[in-house]
C-alpha cells in the first residue's frame, strides 16, 4: 500500500512505521485536544518522519539537524505548509543554463555512479535548484525532488 | 554472500516499479513533484482534531522506540 511517506527520501533508522505507535503513546499521556498548544522539539529531524505527522497533529514544530540532507527536509516540508512545485518549475529543472554552472556529478561520480546523462541531469537541476530563477521554498523543494 | 539490507531492497523495488510505470524524464519528475506535494501541509486545526488510534499490529520491540 503507498504511504504518505513514500515521498520521503529513505533514510537509515527512519521512524516512518513507528510514527502511529509513537504519536498513539503520546496521546495516552498528554490529551489529543491539547497538542497546537504545545511546541515539538526534533532536535535530530533525520528523515523528517516524526516532525511531519507532528506538525499535521497541530504541534508548533521546531526542527534541526546537522545533516544537510535532512535539513532539506525540514526546509521542503516542515518549514513550508503550502508552496508546491508546478510543472513549469520541474521543467525548468531540464533547461540547459545559458552560463556555466558546477558540474560536480559530471566530473567527480560518472561513470562510477551516475551515467554521463543522469550526471548532466543532476548538475544542471541543481543549478537550477540553487539559482534565484525559483523562490526560497521551491528551491528547497527542488532539491528535495533531485535527492529523491 | 552479503546480505543486502532492507532499505536497499526497498530502494531497488522502487526502482523497478518507477522503471516499469515507462515514464519520460519529465514525466517522472512530475511525478514525485506531486507525490512530495503530498508531504505539504498545514497544521491540523483543533477544531478538526482527529483521534490517535493505537496501531492494530503489535510492534515486536516496542523500547527501541
Amino acid at each position: 500500500m503507498k504511504s504518505l511517506y513514500d515521498a520521503l527520501p529513505a533514510y537509515l533508522g527512519g521512524k516512518r512505521r513507528l510514527v502511529p505507535l509513537i504519536f498513539a503513546l503520546l496521546a495516552s499521556r498528554v490529551p489529543r485536544s491539547s497538542w497546537s498548544h504545545f511546541t515539538f522539539i526534533d532536535p535530530f529531524l533525520g528523515g523528517g518522519s516524526i516532525s511531519l505527522l507532528a506538525k499535521a497533529y497541530g504541534f508548533e514544530v521546531h526542527c534541526n539537524d546537522v545533516a544537510y540532507r535532512s535539513a532539506l527536509v525540514g526546509h521542503a516540508v516542515i518549514a513550508n505548509s503550502s508552496v508546491t512545485l508546478s510543472d513549469a518549475d520541474v521543467a525548468l529543472l531540464f533547461r540547459e543554463p545559458e552560463e556555466a554552472y558546477p558540474r560536480m556529478a559530471e566530473e567527480r561520480f560518472s561513470p562510477s555512479v551516475f551515467s554521463h546523462e543522469h550526471a548532466r541531469f543532476l548538475d544542471r537541476g541543481l543549478h537550477w535548484a540553487r539559482s534565484r530563477a525559483l523562490p526560497e521554498a521551491k528551491r528547497y523543494l527542488a532539491e528535495l525532488l533531485l535527492l529523491r | 554472500m552479503v546480505r543486502e539490507d532492507k532499505s536497499r531492497k526497498q530502494r531497488k523495488r522502487q526502482v523497478r516499479r518507477l522503471e516499469n510505470l515507462e515514464l519520460s524524464p519529465i514525466s517522472l519528475a512530475a511525478k514525485l513533484a506531486n507525490d512530495i506535494a503530498l508531504l505539504v501541509v498545514e497544521r491540523q486545526n483543533p477544531e478538526e482534531q482527529e483521534e490517535v488510534p493505537m496501531p492494530k499490529r503489535k510492534v515486536k520491540d516496542e523500547e527501541s522506540i
